[in-house]
Order: C-alpha cells, then structure tokens, then sequence
C-alpha cells in the first residue's frame, strides 16, 4: 500500500512537471463528467414527479436540467479529451527524456552490459504506451468518488439503506484485481516467448536476415517456429481468458442483484407510499451510472495494480542513475593534468564484472609511459577490451587503482576525464545524422565547425568521402531517413574513426580494434598518420596512444607491446624484444605471418 | 476505404476463429439491444407503481409491479454479467488476430526473393506501423474497437426506434443532428492526423534519437563524447516540431466544437420538453414520458467520437498498411520472374556481361558495364577499396537484386529465366552483417539446409571445419544451449565465436549440395590461431566448391585460385596471386603494403 502511494505520488510528479495547467485542467474536466451524468437522475425524478402531479414548470425544469447537463457532459468531455491528449504529449516528452538521460547519461556501461538490466530497460521501454498517462487513472478515480458520493447522497436521500449499496461494488472489485494477479503472472511466464516471438518477426522484416533468409531458404521455418510458440502461449492465455471472464461475470452478477435488491427495496417502499414514484425513476436511472462508477473503479485498480510493477521500473531507472552518478563523484577530487608527465599506472587492478563470478583481470600491473604509442595483444577472452574500459571508466576496478601522474582516476570528475581522451571501437555506432554531424559529435563545441570536421576526417584517412556523397558533409547518412545514403561496413567505421580524431588534444587515445572493415589502403594511411600524430601529441601533451588489436602489422609498430593473458601481462616490450624472446608474442606473430609468406 | 478496411477486419476475424467471431458478434448484437429492453422495461416498472400505490404487493396492480420488477432485474443481471464475456471473447480474439496477422507480415515482407523492399525506409516504416511499433495500436485491438463503437450505434438506434412511437420526426431531427457531430469530429480528427502523417519524417528522428540514447549500440560513443544531453535536446526539437502544428490543428477545433454542442443542446432539449409536455397534459402515461427522455438522451450515442474510435483508426490503419504490404508481394514476385530449374548449377561459369546496377533511389551507379567470369569450381577472391562494390557484387550474384542492365548468365542461361528460389537454394553465404539465430546452437547451423537438419554428424563436419566445435562443447547444453541470452539457459558467444557458427551454417549448406559459397569478410572478428586455422583449411572447405571470397586480408585472399580487383565498379586487374603480385599493379601494391611489415624482418 505504501509503495502504491509512493508510486502514485512519483507519476502525479510527472504529470505535474510536464504541465501544470493542463495537470489540474484534466483533473477537474475529467473529474467533473461523471458529476454531470449523477445529476441527470435528479431531473428524471423531476420530470417523474411532475408528469405525475401535473406539474408542468417541475416537469420542464426537470427536462432542462437532464438536457442543460447533456450539454455540459459533452462539452466538459471535449475538453477533457482535448487537454488529456496534449498533457499526455507533454508527459510523455518528459518521460522519455528522462529516460534518455537517465540510460544515457548514467556514466558506465553495467546497465547497458548485465541481460537483467537490459530486461528491464527494454520493459520501459515498452510500456512507455502505459506510462505516458500517469494522471489519468488518478483523475478518473478521482471522479469516479466524487460521483460515488454524490450518487449515495441521492439515494440516501431516499432510504439511508441505500447507503450500504457499495458493498455490492466488493465482489467485483476484489475478483478484479484477482484477475490482475493472476495475468501478472501469466505475463511473467510468458515474457520470453513474447521476446523469442520478437526476436523471430524482426528477422523476417528485417535487412541483415534478409539476405540469409532468402539464400538458406528460413522463412517458412521462422513462421512455423512464431505459430508454434504463438500457439503455446494462446492455449494457456486462452484457458486464463475464460477463468477470468467467468469469475469476473460472477462478480458483476452479484453486483447487479445487489442493486436490484436496492430497487425492489424503492419500489415497495413507493407501492406503500412512502416514497414517490419519481424516486422509482431517479433508482432505476442511476442504475446505468452506478454501473458506470464500479467499473471504472475495478479497471482503475486493476491498472494501478498493472502499472505497480512498471512504475517500479521506471523508478528503478531513475535511482540506478543517480547512484552511478553520486559513486563517481569522488570523495578527494583533483584536477585532470594539462598534460601528461610520468603516464599512466595499474596498481594492482583486478576487476569482476558485476553478476559474474570470475575475475577478469587479477592484480594487474602495468605502467604506460607519457608519449607512447602502446599496442595491446592477446586471445580472444584475455581482457583486452576490459583494460580499455577501466581506462575510459565505463566500469571500476573491483581491487586496485589506475594512477594518472600518480593521481588516481576515481579523484577525477568523469566528465572532465573523458574530455581529455577519446576512443574508436570495432562495434561502432552507426550514427544516421548528417554526414558532419555524425562525424562532429566527436566534440560537440565544434559540432558546427566545418574545418574541424575536415581535419577529423582527414585525420582519419577518410578525406575522400564527402566528395563521395551526393550532398558531402551535408548528406544524411543512413536509411532510416527520407534521402538517407546508406554506407558500406568499411565507410561507416571511417566516419567512427574521423569521429574520434574530433577532439585534437586528448590525453589519451584508445583505439579497440578500429580497423577491423577498413581496406589496406586506408588501413595503412590511417596508422601512418595515427604515428605521425601520436607522436606530435606525445611532444605536446605527452599523449598517451593505446591500440588493441590482433593485426600483427600494425601491432609491431608500437613503442611498448603489452601481452595479456588471462588478465595478467604475460609479456612486455618492444616488437624486436620479444620476438627475441621467443614467447607467446613471437608465437602468435608467426602465425599470422605465415599467411603472407 | 475505411469502411472496407472494417468488414476487410471482420473478415479477417471470421477466417481465423469463426467461432469466436460468432460469439462475438451475438453478443454485439446483445449489448446494443439490452439498454433498450432496460429502458422499455424501467419503463414499464415506473408506469405500474402509480396505479399500485396504497394497494399492496398481493393486489393486481402489485403483482404487475413484481413483474415489471422482475423483468427489469433479469435485464439488467444480463447486461452486467455480458459485459465481462464481451470483453474475456474480445481479447482472446485480439490475440488470435494479432497473431495470425504476425505471421501474414512475416511472410509477405519474406516473400519477394528481392530484399530491395527491406532496404527501402518506407517499406520499413509500414512494416513498423503493420506491427504497431508506431502507436501500440494493432489491427487486432481494433476488434474490441470495432465491436464496442457498433454496439454503441445499435444502442443509439434502438433509441432513436423506441422514439418513433413518440413522433416520427423527432428521431429523424435527433439522427440527423448526431451524425453531423459524429462526421464532424472525424473529419476534424482526421485533419490532425493528416497533419501528423505530413511531419512523420521528424517523427521518426525523434523516434530513432531515443532509441539511440537507450539502446547500447552506441552506449560507449554515447559515454566517450557525453553526447547525452546532445541527443536528448534533439529529441525534444524533433518532437517539439512536429507537435506544434498539430496542436494549432486540434485547438482550431474549439468554436466548432461549441456550436455543435450547443445545436445539439437545443435538439435535444426541445425533444425532452416535448416528452414531457406529452407527459403532463395526459397524452403518454408516467412510464411512458420516462422512457422516451431516456431515449432522448441515448440516442447521443450516435453522435459520440472518442478515445475509443481513435484507437479503432489507428488499428484499421495498421491493418490497411498490412494489407498494401500484402498485395505487393505478388507484384515483386512476379517482376523477380523465371521458372527454369537450378539444379546443378553453375556447372560451367556463372558470367557478368555488362552489368549496370544503382541502388532504388539512388543517383550514381554502382556498376557501369561490369564484366566478369566466375569459373564453376574455382575460388574466386574479390579485393577492392571501400565502397567499390564488392558486397553489391555478392548481392546480385545471389539474386537478391536483378540487375538494372545487361546481364548475368549462369551456364549461360540468363539468371532472370532461372527459378529465384531455386538459384538462391544454390547459393550458401555467410554476409558480413550475418545473422545471430536466437535458437539452439544445433539450429544455427542447421539452418544452413533445413532439410538435413538431422544429420547431426554433417552438422559436426561443419561446425569442426568451421572451428566452431570446441566452443559448442563448452557450451552449457553443448548442442542445444539456446544462443541468445534473452532465453533461459542461453548463452552469450563472442563476435569471434559467433563468426565461426555462421561460418559453419555456409559450409553445412555446401555439404547438402549447395554449389555456390559466398564469404563476404569471413574472418574479420576472428583471431589469430582461428584466422590461422581457417587459412590452413580454405583450400580443402572449397575444393570442388564454386566459391566467392570478399575480404581486405590478404592472407585469405592469397589462397583463392583466381583473384580479381574491383575499382569503380569495374575489373581492373584479374589473375592468380602469383601473377598480380609479379604484375606489380594495385593487387601488389595492396599487397605489399598490408604484408611488408611481416617481410621487414627475416624472423617474422
């Protein structure tokens, strides 16, 4: 109970940030319709009484007051529909970037990284459809009570029995969110065969699958394997459908025999003469309404009960990023070095991710030298990509610390550290803005700037693209988009590469993998620039650049090769060294140059 | 068009679960009927109190007050308990539709042997819209809509016949004034939405901008350039730009939206005091005047445009955008013809005789009058920069685009005569953007040929060929662990592992007889002892094989018997590895620059 408070306390906030106005329009608009629906009974009693007596002026007052309140319900109505529909817009603004800040802005990658995470953020991301309204369950109850009382204050009015007529709404009430507990479950159980059903249609609409669909003959059998888990699921959402209409028609049986039992108490006492004939009629022209206010109030607890869960969520969210965020902000802080000095320092760094059980790196040492070009090597699982994502702090270290100068990171504000690095990675992002823009997102304050971008580009090698682009930096690229152009595997790794080319002095460059697409030309051009440059950097600011790669090509032209294994460095020096050596390095650098002998 | 789509929706119900549809359709029929019988016999029940009154239940008089009294409760226990049935066959329906219409999607964007229409975005933003991406409104939603705004109807024209016994005109004056509110709030809906339709470009920007913000595809570009702030600010304009107009639209509505109430206040207030004059001069009795006022009032159900008939569009759209998917399927089937078998194909060579090709909606072509022989049986690596055309290449000789000129001819017969299907059974290919199967390892390689997915041992022959076997066994279902860790027990793979398994789907359709491999960049996420592995093996996985490589690592391009290099949409130099190298031309120089750095010394 206190967690639905709470909760509903949350989304009326929502409401109320995205627009105040129209927050409290929708409430008294939506609140006031059933109010004018309870009155019209008040006019048939008049009409009733008047017919009865005779009475013309009762009887047309009667007449004007159900038509004048007609008028006003409908209007009321319009309105309501009207200001809800632009509220929800304007909460449904919010919500989502909110949403957006909070995945996005959440420093880390553990929510984007951990499946349950992910499932969870991928629910929110569904229900936003449910979501988006907050305000109106809570303007309907709110209605629903208002007419509540004054549909009891009417038939009070005539007999105080009459008074206990909502004990006859508990029956469905009670079933109702019976009901709901029983499909939360079924909702539960059937989650992922919902996502596998999912998972299957989008190969069927889709590009990528496209093409090996057609070739390996897939579609029939991706629709049978959708029928098939379809049917599972609708045999026992079927069975629950009927459980729950037949329980929830017992409930509304009761009710109604339970109001009816109220009318035959009205009509006794009128046949007896104790009440008019227009209280017969104001009874039974209430019946409707009353019916009307039950069942908004069962399907408005049975949303609350519904949205409980995803209002959780959203919360969860909201909570997980303002924990991320405050567990950065460090307890000593320090400023990020103009430039770089001594380099940059494992001590002792293990790391877990978080929801596993083994470590990937274990009391990892390492020192990198200001001004080096540094080439990271190892198999598949060694933790390469894990040391770069320490280093950009998208994780922490479970044990250890990563020293700067001497300073450790986590006295750094993340945003001011992340300022002075960049990176390029093998799982680019695609981004389908126009062409400059994709690239000039690498350094926002220079997004407009065209020279910027060109220097980006040619930086990394990838000057010749505008000119291949039928509007140049201007095209949009991708084709999600109206005149979208979409590009080759290897064009799009060239705009993620000029992208982390944008920023001009970082401290530290960290490419993972950047080249895996990328033709031997360019592939080539690109680490004779990358050279060149790092080490201009590395006079200027003492930049460090770090490359993780399996190409041993590029690899040997680093200044220090570091051999991971199994979360360890397994060797270290130079390619000449440890070819010397004769280890792992050599080893799998002989490997691979087989190839090309 | 509306109107078709709503019987094209009843049809479609009857077709997937007549009985259903039946019953839902009865109790249609029941829910817009019983109000009236309410009416009538809350009537009844009013007009036999007066005269029962001082008299007693035992009376005459009180014993048709029990009647009347009884027959109003026997209504009403019915209304109150069909509701919940309505709404329980409803939803088991929704369901139903929804999923026969999911797979009526599935197959009609699978059909055409083309995937031209995958990669156009209108077709995209229909397919989205088709499955309610759009607005959570599906054309199965759209029944419960469908079958709620009929009942309404009904309800509002069995008052409107209860009031014909009144007057005959007073219902045609009430009708007519109810159908002008109703077709004035469509139309006035509709505007809006016409207004939505026209800014949906920026729509979808908003759309694509919070999925980028909350997906993790560029979670770390996201973090790395702290471009959250940037996307949501986008969002917002984007979202802001297209709402704008529209609410100018919706409030234009307002003064309208007075007059027509106030025009239906006036009918509907003269009808009551007519009633009710009736009433008091005698001429109806008491139970009378009641249940035409009431019938007044239901009769406004006719003029009602809510929320509801909102949804009831949306659906109908979703399932008229399903069904203009549907009727081109059998026209890009057509237009992708032939009928000629493939068996055996190519025994001799598959041919290009130039051909032009550009991509639909697209200025510049990507082939300008390509020529090339692709020997059966042979390997053949195609090398070129960036952007040349080697996967477009790749996409023509699979059929997947015809070609825009001349032509391409395998055994010399043109492939346009040959059977899609068919050819495309031919072919095996792993593409660089492959695809991850959410189902069982075994499957995933099993769906290379279907039709020997029981052949377990051939699955192994590949997977080992492959080097994918020893990470299926470390799996914790070995063979049957699910890979996708969105399902229970799933796992995981690595971009590397997953390279292998699809690596091994290719080669298990070339052990069920298909004559064609593809390898568009086979081994761009492998590492050094699987690349090495992979190399040491390309000779025996494509020997006999009439096989394709596309790949920027010379290592394997070296292998392949013939090599040709692709520049501006053409070939620019064609030979063995041998030759091109001694030629000295691009192929060398490409050559030289990616495997110098491994002759420099003379340890490497």
């Amino acid at each position: 109970m206190a967690e639905l408070f709470s909760n509903l306390r949350a989304m009326c906030a929502v409401s109320w940030q995205a627009d105040k106005a129209r927050s409290i329009g929708s409430l008294v608009t939506t609140a006031l319709v059933p109010v004018t629906r309870s009155l019209q009974a008040v006019g048939f009693g008049l009409i009733a009484d008047g017919v009865l007596s005779g009475d013309d002026s009762k009887a047309a007052t009667g007449a004007l007051v159900v038509a004048g309140l007609t008028g006003a319900n409908r209007l009321l109505d319009w309105a309501s529909v009207t200001v809800r529909m632009r509220l929800r817009e304007h909460t449904i603004v919010l919500l989502d970037s909110q949403v957006m800040s909070y995945i996005a802005g959440a420093p880390g990658l553990e929510h984007h990284e951990r499946p349950e995470h992910q499932d969870r953020i991928g629910m929110i991301g569904w229900e936003r459809w449910a979501l988006n309204n907050p305000f109106m369950p809570i303007a309907w109850t709110l209605g629903s009570v208002v007419q509540m009382l004054a549909t009891l204050a009417v038939l009070g009015g005539l007999h105080p029995l009459l008074l206990l007529l909502p004990l006859a709404g508990i029956p469905p009430l009670v079933i109702g969110l019976r009901i709901e507990k029983l499909w939360e479950r079924v909702r539960q159980e059937h989650a992922e065969a919902r996502r596998s059903m999912a998972l299957l249609s989008e190969l069927a609409t889709t590009a990528p699958a496209g093409k090996e669909i057609r070739v390996f003959d897939l579609a029939e059998e991706l629709e049978r394997r959708y029928r098939s888990t379809f049917e599972v699921v609708d045999r026992r959402e079927r069975s629950v459908d009927v459980r729950a209409g037949l329980m929830s028609a017992a409930g509304w049986g009761c009710f109604a025999l339970g109001y009816m039992a109220a009318v035959a108490l009205v009509v006794s006492r009128a046949v007896a003469g104790d009440l008019s004939v227009g209280a017969v009629v104001v009874t039974l022209s209430l019946g409707a309404q009353v019916n009307r206010q039950v069942t908004e109030l069962v399907d408005n607890a049975r949303w609350f009960a519904r949205t409980t869960e995803a209002v959780g969520r959203y919360r969860w969210l909201a909570d997980y990023s303002a924990r991320a965020h405050a567990a950065l902000v460090p307890a000593d802080p320090a400023p990020v070095p103009e430039r770089l000095v001594s380099g940059i320092t494992f001590d002792g760094v293990s790391f877990t991710y978080p929801g596993t059980d083994a470590p990937v790196l274990e009391h990892l040492d390492l020192h990198v030298p200001a001004g080096s070009i540094v080439a990271i090597v190892g198999e598949n699982g060694a933790g390469k990509t894990t040391l770069a994502k320490l280093l950009l702090r998208f994780y922490e270290p479970t044990e250890g610390g990563i020293l700067v100068d001497g300073v450790d990171i986590r006295r750094f504000d993340v945003g001011a550290w992340r300022e002075r690095l960049s990176a390029g990675f093998q799982d680019f992002a695609k981004l389908q803005f126009l062409a400059r823009e994709s690239v000039g997102v690498g350094s926002l304050p220079n997004l407009g700037d065209t020279v910027a971008v060109t220097a980006a580009l040619d930086r990394g090698a990838a000057a010749d693209l505008p000119a291949r682009l039928p509007a140049g930096l201007d095209t949009q690229l991708g084709r999600e988009f109206d005149g979208g152009v979409d590009l080759s595997t290897g064009q799009w790794q060239k705009v993620a590469v000029a992208r982390a080319m944008m920023r001009e002095n970082p401290l530290l460059l960290l490419l993972d993998e950047p080249t895996a697409s990328l033709d031997a030309a360019t592939e080539h051009a690109l680490f004779e620039r990358f050279a060149g440059q790092a080490r201009r950097a590395a006079e200027r600011t003492g930049a460090i650049t770090l490359l993780v790669s399996h190409r041993f090509s590029t690899v040997r032209m680093a200044d220090v090769i570091l051999v991971i294994e199994a979360g360890r460095v397994l060797e270290r020096g130079t390619h000449e060294d440890l070819m010397r050596a004769a280890g792992r390095y050599a080893e799998l650098y002989s490997l691979q140059a087989r190839s090309y002998r | 068009m509306r109107g078709s789509l709503r019987l094209d929706l009843v049809r479609q119900s009857a077709r997937t679960s007549p009985g259903l549809t039946a019953l839902a359709g009865g109790l249609l029929v029941a829910s817009g009927l019983l109000p009236a019988a309410l009416n009538l016999a809350s009537g009844a029940l009013a007009g036999a109190v007066a005269p029962a009154v001082g008299q007693g239940m035992g009376s005459t008089e009180g014993r048709r007050v029990l009647l009347a009294l009884g027959a109003v409760t026997a209504v009403y226990v019915v209304i109150q308990v069909l509701g919940p049935l309505r709404a329980t066959v409803s939803d088991m329906l929704m369901r139903r539709i929804d999923g026969a219409l999911a797979t009526q999607l599935m197959r009609a964007v699978s059909g055409p042997r083309s995937i031209a229409h995958l990669e156009d975005p209108l077709v995209l933003d229909r397919v989205a819209q088709a499955q309610g991406a759009l607005n959570g409104h599906t054309a199965g939603g759209a029944v419960t809509y469908l079958s709620g705004a009929w009942a309404v109807r009904l309800q509002g024209l069995a008052a409107l016949v209860i009031l014909s016994r009144f007057r005959w005109w007073v219902p045609l004056a009430l009708g007519a004034g109810q159908a002008v509110s109703f077709t004035w709030r469509r139309r006035h809906w509709m505007d809006v939405t016409k207004v939505v339709f026209s800014r949906s470009d920026r729509l979808r920007q908003a759309d694509y901008l919070r999925r980028l913000a909350t997906r993790p595809e560029a979670a770390k570009e996201t973090q790395v350039f702290s471009l959250a702030g940037w996307f949501v600010d986008r969002y917002r304009v984007s979202f802001m730009d297209t709402m704008r107009p529209v609410w100018r639209e919706r409030q234009s509505g307002g003064w309208a939206a007075l007059a027509v109430s106030t025009g239906l206040l006036v009918l509907e207030g003269g009808a009551l005091l007519l009633v009710v004059r009736a009433g008091t001069s005698a001429a109806i009795g008491v139970g009378a005047t009641v249940v035409y006022a009431q019938a007044v009032l239901a009769s406004a159900a006719l003029g009602r445009f809510d929320m509801d008939h909102l949804r009831l569009e949306d659906g109908l759209a979703a399932l008229g955008v399903l069904r203009a998917l549907e009727e081109a399927v059998p026209v890009a089937v057509e237009r992708m013809g032939g009928r000629l078998p493939a068996d055996g194909l190519p025994e001799r060579v598959i041919r290009f005789e130039g051909v032009t090709f550009r991509y639909p909606g697209r200025d510049e072509n990507v082939f300008d009058g390509l020529d090339l022989d692709i020997v059966a049986g042979q390997s053949l690596a195609i090398v070129g920069t960036n952007g040349a055309g080697k996967t477009t290449l790749v996409k023509l000789l699979a059929r997947l685009y015809d070609v825009g000129g001349g032509r391409i001819t395998v055994d010399g017969t043109d492939l346009r005569d040959i059977d899609p299907a068919a050819w495309q059974h031919r072919v095996a290919a792993i593409f660089q953007d492959f695809v991850q199967y959410p189902v069982p390892a075994h499957d995933n390689v099993a769906f290379g040929a279907l039709a020997h997915a029981d052949d377990r041992a051939a699955v192994e022959t590949a997977a080992r060929r492959a080097g994918a076997l020893d990470l299926v066994t470390t799996l914790p279902k070995g063979w049957d662990t699910p890979l996708s860790r969105q399902l229970t027990d799933g796992a995981d793979l690595s971009g590397g592992e997953w390279q292998r398994i699809a690596l091994a789907r290719a080669l298990f359709a070339v052990s069920a007889g298909a004559g064609v491999l593809v390898l568009d960049e086979p081994t761009a996420s492998l590492d050094v002892r699987a690349e090495t592995g992979l190399y040491d093996r390309f000779l025996d996985v494509t020997r006999g094989v009439t096989t394709i490589v596309v790949s920027h690592r010379f290592s394997t391009v070296r292998r392949a018997e013939r090599i040709v290099v692709l520049e501006h949409g053409r070939v620019v130099e064609d030979g063995s590895h041998q030759d091109l190298v001694a030629a000295g031309g691009r192929y060398a120089s490409m050559y030289a620059l990616q495997a110098s750095r491994f002759w420099e010394d003379g340890d490497g």
